[in-house]
């Protein structure tokens, strides 16, 4: 029975590796979690070996007990000083065991606690109940540009993370490339990741913040530097005109309904107290997670979003059937 | 080798139906969710910019968003007061009114003087629908769960009238401690039908008048 | 200036100081200057009078194209001022706050009312002043609520016998002068969005030039050229935007280098901020014929919230020197980069030629809001001197190479964090109130102020017509306790002459006349007149409400010099509303004479022979 339970164990942690579990951390694509992942590997085996040596010697000495017959006055109640020695042999090798991975783990703090090179990116991400608010800055000002929940990061690039809580504290946490670090409001905490593979790490908010604390899922997308250049360039550009008839009339009710709270660059929204939808076509999600970015959720999000996300900041706007249809088409020229 | 345990066909068939009972009965409850403002199934303001009804109210025109007398379904609710303030920042109504809503290029929203009526229903209708010299419509961009909320944070800074014309009638668009203490004020309620109280309209009773004199804003 | 002059100035203050004590002599109400340098050096600060009009009359609201606001009249003067008597007064109606000049052309007085702008024309030679016409343009009542600071209008023009002036509601009109009727009326914008027009137009030859109001509405900015006879427009500068915009070409040299480059209206922005970055024209406009250049300056940025806008932020809380024909920049220089306070630069650049450091410059003199006083150089826009003129903590000093004043950090408002103690306030050291020039003493003449604010910001979403605002303000007075000032300044050293501390605000403009004095009243309602060298005052009277209109002065048809102000209280006075003695609105024009005398006073029975009526602007009456 123990065999067995340690064998489906020991596959299930070998499966670890091709099942589809967005969420872990027990494989890391960044250096700022590398160092993370192979102190943990490192801890756990150590561990391991301390639990076999010691159940191993545990087994010994209950066996060797047990092996003894013969009435309790043939017991030796004096023992040897060999014993003592067991205590030096396993209290020194203990010491030197943890000292080592105390400066693994100091080592390790160090590894991630900055960047070895300066980032050449900067990212400043403001937590809002509950969604993401992230601002890429720069140090020409035209060439700052905000927008919500999927960063877009180039690969083999340190960047370089401000965590700003708009009300609440949240946690800001890729499992794949770094740790969790808390988002206080009224205070500036800096983080940082670099993806060293390209592909799409997801992400989730790691403090509870309310009611939707669950559906508060961010992306980070590591691509080329080029693909980065190509989606950086479309971002700082205003949304694209509507063109037909349907999208124009769903523009003017995304400007009296929507434009109070959000911002689509290019026209006269300007709200900042939901996200930037000047290119939402472009993520894969709606609602920081929470629906796949498709017709069929876009339009049940704008017609009710209070029943799909309870209690989120985005009111149930009453809209006739031809209103929600228009705006729906409007949204979806907002590549 | 990897043993494991097969669930029973049947389990795993409670299971599912226990998943859809589940939201089936989700199903059920969001449709009670509905807000519980009172009926605007008027006709808004035409399609357009935030402020594409600049004469407010047109006369003999659209219905505006609520009718008349209703009271406010939040009215002196805290958290409503709360979430009434944070909007009247987050929808820059300070700028206009002050941040101590005061008045600057909008009127004191905190004085007993009404351009357009102090009366909950008058204010909901100024935010829903606008008003001619400028303030904005925000019938489309707020729902009317929002806009009673920024009632209710108005009513709580004491300039607001009582929720009836009746009452309204009999105060007049002014506090009623205000006036001379010879005016019989239990004279309104010899008019109430029986059993009827007058409530103001943050619903306190109308009473005897305080020796205290109306404080300045 | 070389040694031998530098001791001979010396000695000769030494000795004026010995021989002749009282003309130094202050009033208990002045603050003598630490020291006083001899007129004589500063007399060789001169103005260009151009368009040279009639010495007894006002056909623009600052006097002439270097916006001296200086009459040559000195029939009143410091012998008799102390005759002043109210002459006659004319109520206009509005009640909203006055804030321009009555025009005098020939016989005929031209005041427009603020909203709803009802023109009056008022006949001088005839007992009463009588209207000949009126003129209402029924402007929408809209712009009342997106008018920031009250529903004004500061000032109107003359040119080619029409009266031009700005509606609250973004539309420019002429109307005939003979008859009061409208000749044209043009659009200029949309009140529903938000942006409003509140400033004089400036008229030179047959263009008149007009800018918007609504940079606290997030309007961007633009300065338009209009032809005088159709109202045609005929270009549009914006100030914020790409050069096409902001009409930046070849043509365009700035004097520093961090205001070269490509764009610069777009890429001092985040992405697409440029488009609602205010940048407003609402203030004055000069304008130089021998370098053909019109001056003027913008508002501030937009939000007034400025963690949300980094970046320089240009073209906003500066100022421009363009070719009147065609609309193109020549220079430019930014007061307040990424201003954080709203520093406004739409204040008067009063045009003179002086001599500093030995050489003769033209130059410009602008009291900005951030409380320097700069003198720069009006062909190239090099900044030659600036000096703070009001008590001011935002900054901790003046870098000259690079003409930027080093900012406080602890002075820079944060979002929910309450800053405190920031002097000047957003109105700023100084606000649009215009000062005036005496060439016979050098100086310039300015209500100033003495304000500190807390501030607050708060984060704000753009929705189109209402404000992008965000600066939650307490006012108080700074050290000393009093709200305003009333100075003398010297441009050449950059140094405050002598002052009149006031309890109340200083907003109302300066007249400065040939009879050596300056006249300037409070917002308490004090008119005065002062010494114009030592700042002694010599006359005040009480009007009905407060003043913040500049004064003027002209010579009747009747031969006799009279003074003319505005009391009619509001603007951006009402930041101290809460004093105890704040007055209450007015909407009276008081002219004033030397013992009173007019044709509309006497001991028999004058009466008036009126042209029009002015019940059509009668409000109460006609239900608006």
């Amino acid at each position: 029975m123990n065999g067995r339970h340690f064998a489906s164990a020991a596959s299930l942690l070998a499966l670890c590796g091709c099942s589809y579990a967005p969420l872990t951390y027990m494989r890391t694509y960044g250096p700022a979690a590398d160092p993370i992942t192979s102190l943990g590997w490192g801890l756990t085996i150590v561990c391991s070996i301390v639990v076999v040596v010691i159940t191993m010697l545990v087994l010994i000495a209950t066996l060797r007990a047990r092996a003894t017959r013969g009435s309790m006055a043939a017991i030796a109640i004096s023992r040897s000083s060999n014993g003592l020695l067991w205590i030096y042999i396993g209290t020194g090798l203990s010491s030197l065991v943890l000292l080592g991975l105390l400066i693994w783990t100091m080592i390790t703090l160090a590894a991630v606690a900055d960047s070895p090179k300066a980032p050449s990116l900067t990212i400043e991400i403001r937590a809002h109940q509950w969604w993401w608010e992230a601002r890429y800055i720069d140090p020409i000002a035209a060439d700052t540009f905000v927008t919500a929940n999927e960063l877009h990061i180039p690969v083999g690039t340190a960047v370089r993370l401000r965590l700003i809580g708009d009300d609440v504290i949240h946690s800001f946490w890729i499992p794949a490339l770094a740790g969790k670090t808390d988002v206080i409001p009224g205070q500036t905490n800096a983080a940082w990741i670099e993806a060293t593979t390209a592909g799409l790490y997801r992400g989730q908010c790691t403090e509870y913040c309310g009611l939707q604390h669950a559906h508060m899922s961010e992306a980070v997308i590591a691509e080329s530097d080029a693909q980065f250049q190509q989606w950086r360039t479309l971002q700082l550009s205003d949304a694209a005109s509507p063109e037909s008839a349907t999208s124009l009339q769903g523009q003017q009710v995304f400007l009296s309904h929507c434009a109070a709270c959000h911002t689509v660059r290019g026209t006269d929204a300007g709200g900042i107290l939901g996200p930037d939808l000047t290119h939402l076509m472009g993520r894969r999600t709606i609602a920081a997670g929470t629906l796949p970015n498709n017709l069929d959720s876009l339009t049940r999000w704008i017609a009710n979003a209070q029943a799909i996300k309870p209690g989120c900041q985005m009111p149930a706007v009453e809209l006739s059937h031809e209103d929600l249809v228009a705006v729906v088409a409007y949204v979806q020229t907002l590549d | 080798m990897v043993t494991t345990r097969r669930n029973s066909p049947r389990a795993s068939l409670a299971a599912t139906g226990l998943f859809i009972g589940i939201a089936v009965a989700l199903c059920g409850c969001k449709q009670g969710r509905q807000s519980s403002a009172p009926n605007q199934a008027q006709t808004l303001p035409p399609e357009g910019a935030l402020n594409s009804l600049p004469l407010g109210a047109l006369a003999g025109g659209a219905r505006l968003g609520v009718p008349d007398n209703i009271a406010n379904p939040l009215a002196g609710n805290d958290e409503a007061i709360a979430a009434g303030h944070q909007l009247f920042m987050e929808m820059n109504c300070a700028g206009c009114h002050g941040y101590d809503a005061k008045g600057g290029m909008g009127p004191n929203l905190t004085d007993k003087y009404w351009r357009y009526g102090g009366m909950p229903s008058s204010i909901y209708n100024s935010i829903y629908a606008g008003r001619p010299q400028g303030m904005p419509a925000w019938g489309k961009a707020l729902p009317p769960q929002d806009i009673w909320r920024l009632v209710t944070f108005i009513q709580s800074l004491g300039g607001t009238v009582s929720a009836t014309y009746y009452q309204v009638g009999l105060e007049g668009d002014h506090d009623i401690s205000s006036v001379a203490p010879e005016v019989p004020h239990s004279l309104g309620d010899a008019y109430l039908p029986a059993g009827v109280a007058a409530v103001t309209g943050s619903g306190e009773r109308l009473s005897a008048p305080t020796t205290s004199p109306s404080q300045s804003p | 200036m070389n040694c031998s002059v530098a001791a001979r100035l010396a000695m000769a203050l030494f000795l004026s100081q010995l021989y002749v004590p009282q003309a130094f002599a202050a009033s208990d109400s002045t603050v003598p200057a630490a020291s006083l340098a001899p007129l004589t050096a500063l007399q060789s600060t001169s103005a260009s009078t151009a368009p040279n009009d009639p010495a007894g009359e006002w056909h623009m609201q600052a006097h002439d194209y270097a916006n001296t606001r200086y009459s040559t009249l000195d029939q009143i003067n410091l012998s008799n001022v102390g005759r002043l008597r109210v002459a006659w007064t004319f109520s206009d109606g509005a009640m909203y706050g006055h804030e321009g000049a009555p025009l005098v052309v020939g016989s005929m007085m031209y005041v427009v009312a603020p909203f709803p702008d009802v023109a009056y024309a008022l006949d001088l030679s005839k007992p009463g002043s009588p209207i000949k016409w009126s003129f209402a343009p029924d402007p929408s009542p809209i712009a009342i609520g997106k008018a920031c600071c009250d529903a004004v209008i500061r000032g109107w023009a003359y040119a080619k016998g029409k009266l031009i002036y700005n509606l609250l509601d973004d539309h420019t009109v002429a109307v005939d002068v003979k008859t009061g009727k409208q000749i044209w009326r043009t659009k200029m914008g949309n009140v529903e969005n938000g942006e409003t027009m509140t400033m004089a137009p400036f008229v030179v030859g047959d263009k008149v030039f007009v800018g918007n109001s609504g940079g606290e509405l997030g309007k961007i900015g633009w300065l338009a050229a209009l032809d005088v006879d159709t109202g045609k427009e005929l270009w549009r500068a914006y100030s914020a935007g790409s050069d096409q915009l902001v009409k930046i070409g070849p043509d365009f040299k700035p004097y520093y280098d961090w205001l070269k480059g490509k764009d610069l209206g777009i890429s001092t922005w985040p992405a697409d901020m440029w488009r609602t970055a205010g940048g407003a024209v609402w203030g004055w406009i000069s304008y130089d014929p021998d370098l053909n250049l019109l001056y003027y300056g913008t508002s501030n940025p937009s939000p007034r919230v400025p963690v949300q806008r980094p970046g320089l932020n240009l073209w906003s809380s500066s100022m421009f020197a363009r070719d009147p024909d065609t609309g193109a920049a020549k220079w430019a220089y930014s007061f307040t980069p990424h201003d954080q306070w709203d520093y406004d630069g739409v204040n008067e650049n009063v045009l003179l030629d002086l001599t500093i450091g030995g050489r003769r410059r033209k130059v410009l003199v602008q009291f900005n809001r951030n409380a320097y006083a700069y003198t720069i150089d009006r062909e190239t826009g090099e900044v030659l001197v600036a000096a703070p003129f009001a008590y001011q903590t935002w900054s901790s000093g003046f870098d000259m190479k690079s003409a930027t004043a080093i900012v406080r950090p602890d002075k820079e408002p944060k979002p929910n964090i309450k800053t405190t103690d920031v002097c000047p306030p957003d109105i700023g050291g100084k606000d649009w109130q215009p000062s005036a020039f005496s060439p016979k003493t050098g100086l310039l003449y300015a209500g100033i102020f003495n304000i500190c604010m807390d501030v607050t910001d708060h984060r704000q979403s753009y929705i189109s017509g209402t404000p992008y605002d965000g600066m939650e303000m307490t006012r108080q007075a700074g050290p000393g306790k009093h709200w305003g000032e009333f100075m003398a300044w010297d441009p050449v050293n950059g140094r405050k002459v002598w002052a009149i501390e006031e309890t109340f605000m200083t907003m109302s403009g300066a007249l400065a006349t040939a009879g050596d004095l300056v006249f300037y009243g409070t917002v308490d309602g004090w008119f005065r007149a002062v010494n114009d060298r030592t700042g002694k005052v010599l006359w005040s009277q009480k009007l009905g409400s407060g003043i913040i209109a500049a004064p003027m002065t002209y010579q009747g048809p009747d031969g006799r010099q009279y003074v003319a102000v505005y009391a009619g209280v509001g603007g951006g006075a009402m930041v101290s509303k809460a004093m105890p003695g704040f007055p209450p609105r007015g909407s009276t024009l008081y002219v004033f004479s030397l013992d009173g005398d007019s044709v509309s006073t006497g001991l028999e029975m004058p009466t008036t022979e009126g042209g029009s009526t002015s019940t059509q602007n009668d409000n109460s009456q006609t239900g608006r």
